[in-house]
């Protein structure tokens, strides 16, 4: 074969093309690597991306994360990790992402910096100069605000916003021709909800004026980050102009009574009455997607939207029944309730996760306790741990947002004549022996509410009193009570009594925006 | 005895992960030899090489075979008188660059997006920078396997008067379909066959079918033994060398590279699956050794280096190996030393 042999012959020559280019260009890429080795490392790494760059966080937020472009050596970049203000918390490492979880919730109204102004990378030698890019970001906590029902003059009846991060003046965010009767807001405080009768209208003996439900707009649009724990969650946000109102539930033909929020803001659960015919009583639902439904169930009293946002716990009866608010559930038949509590008349507040509720024992079966309500807490575990006794009457509960420390509004009955009570706010640390801590006295006979900031720092109480118990003649005081005197305290969930601040607003049912 | 376990194990995943993968591309080529008219591609590939290597490296987005399945299709394409360029082209960047691999890095590096981008458009750069400098040789039979080599087309027909009037064609070695309107060679390349007759015998579309099936079943007997040994290779010197001696070489940023491709040489994945192996790394590695490692590993590994050297010669296989790892080396160290993303 001639083809063979000439193909031997040009081999042996290496004559050929493409050995030629071949080799020319491995002899050019050998070259040519010695001198990118020689010439060095010339790009240091850096932090590509933090999760709260430029946002907004909330209490709701534990952790954010920096992702390096390299690998990193982690005792450099721990080291050089700066958060200003102090903001304590534990790092820990996923590959290239560093997260650092927060001790404590964030406290509100504050502008933090986080750098690292000098670190290693994993491949980098001890002696070597440091090649990182420095890194500086930004976030801010959501402000602390507070929204109320305004009592005295031109603010009486209407919705009222005090930003004390922004150190305004309190506005009012609902025109005075509605009188306000209660209000909710929404999770991020874009908005709130709030049902209102009109202050204008007829002669109430011809046609008793019926509560309608809005949503006001507070003007706040906190920018939230994304979630890392919970990416599925989505919360309702339509920030709008401060004072913007968006119709809800009207009335036709129902008395809308209580109302409920869902902590996703997604759904509402309202109390209705038909006012033609008052056997017509129950919940109804309402969602962002579908018209208001009513809840198929056994008509009830107090009720409450468990923090799933997915089941409603409602006082049936001589307990307390979790009912699912699932229209799949109710569509074909009645809901029924999944679980029932029979000994609890009233729920109070229910632990972020889920796991535990603080309750309500009348003790109805119990005839030497019969005049004593006991504060319990009760885990889904079906666990029951006694709080509190009180002789007077327990007003209200309300978790911390750790779920560390149960904050109790309740009453004494003072050993007088007339029957008075007298009521006091108490902190329980939830250990395993909890013992009540009273941090604040009340005169008698004083009308209090009482609403635990998001971040857990402070109570904003209101004080209602009237000198000859006529309700027209009440003058309602507003009261910051600091929770924690020192950090330490705060870290390590140990309640104290601290000295009460008076504010100079008035008004109703102060709440914190979330 | 634990260790030819390993071995077996090692062995069995590597031919079970790669079947399938061969068995596609010895679909391709056949359906390429028998029902794609050559002259209409060689007048549809562009003449200009340079033109040629970068469509051959987007072949793959046609073609989505991983390493084992481009050398039958590569190997057919040369058969079928492409331009080398084209097929070389092919070869490198096919099993890089194709929607399957795209979608899996994708997923895999969804924190780095950058990643996907940067291991393609390093693919086509190589692809077309070793393409280019094989398609300097006109006449390709020198590094080509005789067998393989004989079918091709002199570019200088001068010399060579070879296959016209070379006598009876049954007289020569290959397969040959009996078919009514005659015998059809069916290892012939299509050019000789032009060169003597003006036209294709008209086929039926049974005896299409049947010819595919045939040509499928005798490159997938072929190279599936060539695959059996190509993974038993690989499987040997894995347990001979554990990957985390492997990996201990690679703690500064050179090293790592080099580790990282010495270890996609070695464990020889498929590139559909080879992002998720490599993300394992990533918390070690800079991302400029995961690239190399996702370049280099489906270009060249342990277990195809067998198969090219079916239609290649040990020369120019050395040529693809080194060429390719010094580019990647080359590419990826300017990455790790001059970008941070």
């Amino acid at each position: 074969m001639s083809f063979d042999r000439t193909a031997r012959r040009t081999y042996r020559r290496w004559r050929l093309p493409l050995d030629r280019v071949a080799l020319a260009l491995m002899a050019g890429l050998l070259v040519l690597a010695a001198l990118l080795v020689l010439l060095g490392d010339h790009a240091g790494a850096r932090v590509q991306q933090f999760s709260w760059q430029e946002r907004s966080v909330g209490a709701e937020n534990v952790a954010f994360t920096l992702t390096f472009t390299r690998p990193m050596d982690p005792d450099s970049v721990e080291a050089n990790l700066q958060i200003t203000p102090d903001l304590p918390g534990r790092i820990s490492w996923a590959g290239r992402r560093l997260a650092y979880t927060l001790d404590a919730p964030i406290p509100y109204g504050e502008s933090y910096a986080v750098t690292v102004p000098e670190a290693r990378d994993r491949f980098a030698d001890a002696d070597d100069e440091m090649q990182f890019e420095p890194f500086e970001g930004n976030f801010q906590s959501r402000d602390r605000a507070i929204a109320y029902i305004g009592s005295e003059g031109a603010e009486a009846g209407r919705l009222m916003l005090s930003n004390f991060s922004q150190e305004a003046a309190a506005v009012p965010l609902t025109s005075p021709d509605w009188q306000v009767l209660d209000f909710e807001p929404y999770p991020l405080g874009d908005r709130l909800l709030f049902s209102a009768i009109s202050a204008i209208e007829g002669d109430p003996a011809t046609a008793p004026p019926a509560a309608e439900l809005y949503a006001v707009a507070t003007g706040l649009a906190p920018l939230p980050p994304e979630d890392t724990v919970n990416s599925d969650r989505t919360v309702s946000f339509a920030p709008g102009e401060m004072g913007a109102v968006t119709p809800i539930l009207g009335s036709n033909g129902y008395q809308n009574l209580a109302f409920d929020l869902s902590p996703d803001g997604q759904t509402i659960v309202v109390q209705r009455v038909n006012q033609a015919n008052p056997a017509d009583f129950g919940p109804w639902v309402i969602t962002e997607d579908n018209a208001p439904r009513p809840l198929d169930t056994e008509p009830g009293g107090e009720f409450l939207i468990g923090p799933d946002s997915a089941s409603l716990l409602m006082l049936q009866g001589q307990g307390t029944a979790v009912i699912p608010l699932d229209p799949d559930a109710s569509a074909t038949a009645t809901a029924e309730p999944l679980d029932f509590l029979p000994e609890f008349g009233r729920v109070f507040d229910i632990t972020s996760d889920g796991t535990a509720a603080a309750m309500v024992n009348f003790n109805q079966n119990d005839p030497e306790r019969r005049f004593v309500e006991t504060l319990v807490l009760v885990t889904s575990q079906g666990e029951e741990t006694e709080l509190l006794d009180a002789t007077g009457s327990i007003i209200s509960a309300e978790f911390d947002p750790t779920d560390r420390i149960l904050y109790v509004l309740a009453s004494d009955l003072l050993p007088s004549e007339e029957y008075q009570e007298q009521p006091f706010l108490a902190a329980i640390a939830l250990t395993d022996e909890p013992q009540p801590l009273r941090l604040l006295n009340f005169p008698p006979q004083a009308r209090v509410s009482m609403d635990v900031s998001p971040d857990g720092l402070a109570a904003i109480l209101a004080v209602a009193l009237s000198p000859d118990d006529n309700p027209a003649n009440e003058r309602v005081q507003t009261v910051l009570l600091p929770l924690f005197q020192t950090t330490e305290q705060r870290l390590a969930g140990v309640p104290t009594v601290t000295e009460p601040n008076i504010l100079s607003l008035a008004g109703q049912q102060p709440t914190w925006l979330p | 005895m634990s260790q030819l376990n390993q071995g077996l194990t090692l062995f069995l995943s590597l031919l079970v992960e790669a079947t399938p993968f061969l068995l596609l591309g010895v679909a391709f080529s056949s359906l390429l030899a028998v029902l794609v008219d050559e002259r209409k591609l060689i007048a549809y590939t562009p003449k200009n090489p340079v033109l040629a290597a970068i469509s051959g490296s987007l072949f793959g987005c046609l073609f989505p075979v991983c390493e084992c399945g481009n050398v039958p299709v590569a190997r057919r394409l040369l058969m079928q008188g492409a331009p080398s360029a084209l097929a070389i082209g092919f070869l490198l960047a096919a099993p890089t660059v194709n929607p399957i691999v795209f979608w899996a890095t994708w997923v895999a590096f969804r924190d780095q997006p950058a990643m996907v981008f940067w291991r393609v458009g390093l693919t086509i750069l190589i692809s077309v920078t070793i393409a280019c400098v094989f398609s300097v040789q006109k006449d390709m039979r020198p590094f080509l396997q005789p067998a393989i080599a004989r079918y091709l087309p002199n570019p200088d027909p001068k010399p060579e008067p070879a296959l016209v009037g070379s006598g009876s064609s049954l007289l020569s070695g290959g397969d040959f379909l009996l078919q009514s309107t005659g015998t059809l060679k069916l290892d012939q390349p299509m050019m000789a066959t032009l060169g003597a007759t003006t036209a294709l015998p008209q086929q039926s579309w049974h005896d299409k079918a049947q010819a595919v099936l045939e040509m499928m079943l005798q490159e997938f007997r072929e190279l599936g033994a060539v695959l059996v040994f190509g993974s038993a290779i690989a499987a040997t010197v894995q347990v001979a060398i554990p990957r985390e001696w492997i990996l201990a070489l690679g703690q500064g940023p050179i090293t790592s590279i080099l580790a990282m491709m010495l270890l996609a040489w070695v464990v020889s994945i498929c590139s559909t699956v080879d992002s998720f192996f490599a993300l394992s790394f990533s918390s070690l590695f800079t991302s400029g050794s995961i690239l190399a490692f996702l370049v280099f590993g489906p270009m060249i590994d342990l277990k195809n280096i067998s198969l090219l050297l079916t239609t290649f010669k040990g020369r120019a296989v050395m040529y693809l190996f080194v060429l390719a790892a010094q580019l990647t080396f080359v590419l990826t160290l300017a990455v790790n030393s001059y970008t941070s993303w």
